[in-house]
């Protein structure tokens, strides 16, 4: 579960969040829809304890997130905007650093059934620098549901995607909800947004719009035409 | 899923180290831009004899802590490609973990270097350098350099024109490790016993020491985005 | 935030502050010029130690400033204390300037060069070359608050390296030096073993 309330993040004298409240129930997904610069990614940041907010109150799996910063960050899964792999080492060995890193108990079974699952087993002692886009997404993924976190946050999962790729995101996110995992997704594509079939929430001028009216207008319809 | 502080320090140096040891920048930087210095010095300054040997830890001890602060910018520089420094932010570990992982990484690859580096330098400079004692010396040196070098390396990371603002920033804070390298180096490369050294391992030690203390209580604040 | 509530009272206690201190001033100087007594060897050159030895101190003062209100802002994360951390760098870089200056200047009419190993000579020089770095990384650093937290960092490490300058009381150094190992080594100990334990951290 997410619970944000009144959060304002400033960056000098710019006012990002402003006020910005905001909850997400476990089993039921919420899609964050804005435009560029709406203050998404600077949201999901936040939550993800990489940014501390100016101020507010943020409760992720009941923890605060700016006192119990470690334990959130337990529970938590962030996938970013950037793929967060070390180019230079290969699929096997990123996923072997998070595992180490995340300190999970079966580490090299776990590394070894999430390769087969994004289906770059055959790839996994290959540098990450020759992967594909779409695969360098597909490997992100797999670092994603490593640890099994609970709260799951994506910032525009969809971009860079392959056709594997999708049917990946897909299928876990499925299987997330289903576990009745929180999950909050960022994007700018208004219409998969709603093809999933979630909860969509606007953020505009720093603050959540009631969920009430959710109308396509153009600054959240960009992506809309085959972004 | 606890994760001990030391394995995780462990898991972040080891895949610094895996990665160069294949591509090998970061030594390969270091190795080569202090053998440079170390020339174009011995060209510029022109010694002979006695001077020349007296220069000689001089030169190996500035030559190695400029060319650092390349490796040191390397080492950051692949964290922020492909955003990892967010995902080492991620886990589920107190941040220093990142900074002695990192500084590890940085401390084997510039003691090596060094290993590397002296040789030459006894020989263009008609040295001894090649005695046991000054692995320790340059063990302590090294320490304080890779835990202070990581940790600003980090500072700058996050500013502009950061490879221009480390040296700048690194270079004042390592002057007395530089003073304290060069004064033991010469004692012990003049015949001197490792206790003739004393008081400047002494000074090395308790820098060491107050830089992991400085480091432990303001990297936080130097990694938060 | 401060700043314009304040402003009525900051410009009271400002001209106060400058009519004692030009008060002062002027009673310092006097002293220096007519009251202390001529120097046997070198004459009235001597008179240039009453600036110089000033003039580095505050410098110094200065820095310790900047060191301590960094902490502090990296505990409070108040802005002001940033602002008291930057305009204290940079009173403090004038001052380390003029001390060289004067020192340099002392050099040259004492012992006939501009510049000496003299290790007071060579922190001042040192400690110029830190406030330029530490405006320097300011200059770099556009975001307010990162700007205030990595200068702070930087500023504490820079007033903790001070104490290991070789500097002319080598004992006085040693002994310093000693117990702040040791005091930090103790502290290290205790934090090492609250990890060990596993403790929550940010």
């Amino acid at each position: 579960m997410i619970e944000v309330r009144s959060l304002v993040k400033c960056f000098g004298a710019r006012r990002v969040l402003d006020g910005l409240s905001l909850r997400v129930e476990p089993g039921q997904p919420v899609v964050l829809i804005g435009a560029n610069g709406a203050g998404k990614t600077t949201l999901m940041r936040i939550l993800a304890t990489l940014m501390r907010p100016t101020s507010g109150s943020i409760w992720v799996g009941g923890l605060n997130v700016c006192s119990a910063g470690r334990q959130v960050r337990r529970i938590v899964g962030f996938l970013s905007h950037q793929p967060l792999l070390y180019e230079d080492l290969t699929a096997e060995e990123n996923l072997r650093l998070y595992a180490r890193l995340y300190g999970l108990a079966d580490e090299r079974g776990r590394v070894g059934a999430l390769l087969e699952r994004a289906g770059l087993a055959a790839w996994r002692a290959e540098r990450v620098r020759v992967f594909s886009r779409g695969m360098q997404q597909r490997l992100a993924l797999a670092r994603l549901f490593l640890h099994r976190p609970h709260v799951l946050l994506l910032d525009e999962p969809h971009s860079g995607l392959d056709a594997p790729g999708l049917e990946l995101l897909e299928g876990l996110l499925r299987e997330a909800a289903g576990a009745g995992d929180t999950i909050l997704m960022a994007t700018h594509d208004d219409v998969r947004a709603r093809a999933v079939g979630w909860r969509v929430q606007r953020l505009a001028g720093g603050r959540c719009m009631p969920a009430a009216d959710v109308a396509v207008d153009g600054a959240c319809g960009q992506g809309a035409h085959g972004g | 899923m606890r994760v001990s502080f030391l394995r995780a320090v462990w898991a972040v140096a080891r895949k610094d180290l895996a990665t160069e040891v294949r591509t090998g920048e970061m030594l390969g930087g270091v190795w080569v831009f202090s053998l440079l210095g170390a020339f174009v010095l011995g060209l510029a300054l022109d010694l002979r004899g006695d001077a020349a040997r007296e220069a000689a830890a001089g030169v190996l001890w500035a030559t190695v802590m400029l060319a650092g602060t390349l490796g040191l910018n390397r080492s950051l520089a692949r964290e922020q490609a492909g955003g990892c420094l967010d995902g080492l932010r991620l886990a589920p570990v107190d941040r220093s973990t990142i900074l002695f992982g990192k500084a590890v990484g940085a401390f084997l690859v510039m003691g090596l270097a060094e290993v590397l580096l002296a040789p030459f330098i006894s020989v263009l400079f008609g040295a001894d350098l090649l005695r046991w004692p000054l692995l320790l010396v340059g063990g302590l040196g090294t320490l304080g350099y890779a835990l202070v070098g990581t940790m600003l390396a980090t500072v700058a990371l996050r500013a502009r024109a950061r490879e221009v603002l480390l040296p700048v920033l690194l270079l004042p804070i390592a002057v007395p490790l530089l003073i304290a390298c060069v004064r033991a180096t010469q004692v012990l490369a003049a015949g001197g016993a490792l206790a003739a050294a004393g008081r400047w391992l002494r000074l090395l030690v308790v820098y060491d020491l107050v830089m992991l203390a400085v480091a432990m209580l303001t990297f936080d604040a130097a990694v938060e985005e | 935030m401060h700043v314009e509530g304040g402003k009525v009272k900051a410009g009271c206690t400002g001209f106060l502050l400058a009519i004692v201190g030009a008060g002062v001033m002027l009673a310092a100087l006097a002293m220096v010029f007519l009251v202390a007594p001529r120097e046997a060897t070198m004459g009235d050159v001597q008179r240039i130690f009453y600036f110089h030895v000033a003039f580095a101190w505050v410098g110094f003062l200065a820095f310790l400033v900047t060191g301590v209100s960094g902490a502090l802002y990296l505990v409070w994360r108040a802005q002001g204390l940033d602002w008291l951390g930057s305009s204290s760098a940079e009173v403090g870089l004038v001052f380390i300037s003029a001390a060289l200056l004067a020192g340099s200047l002392w050099a040259r009419l004492t012992w006939g060069t501009y510049w000496t190993r003299e290790p007071r000579l060579t922190i001042s020089a040192l400690q110029w070359l830190v406030y330029a770095a530490y405006l320097m990384l300011r200059r770099a650093v556009d975001d307010p608050q990162r700007r205030a937290r990595l200068g702070a960092v930087y500023g504490i490490t820079d007033e903790l390296h001070q104490y290991f300058v070789p500097s002319r009381s080598a004992e006085g150094l040693d002994a310093l030096a000693d117990a702040l190992g040791s005091f930090l080594g103790a502290w290290l100990y205790a934090r090492v073993a609250r990890l060990a334990a596993g403790a929550v951290s940010r």
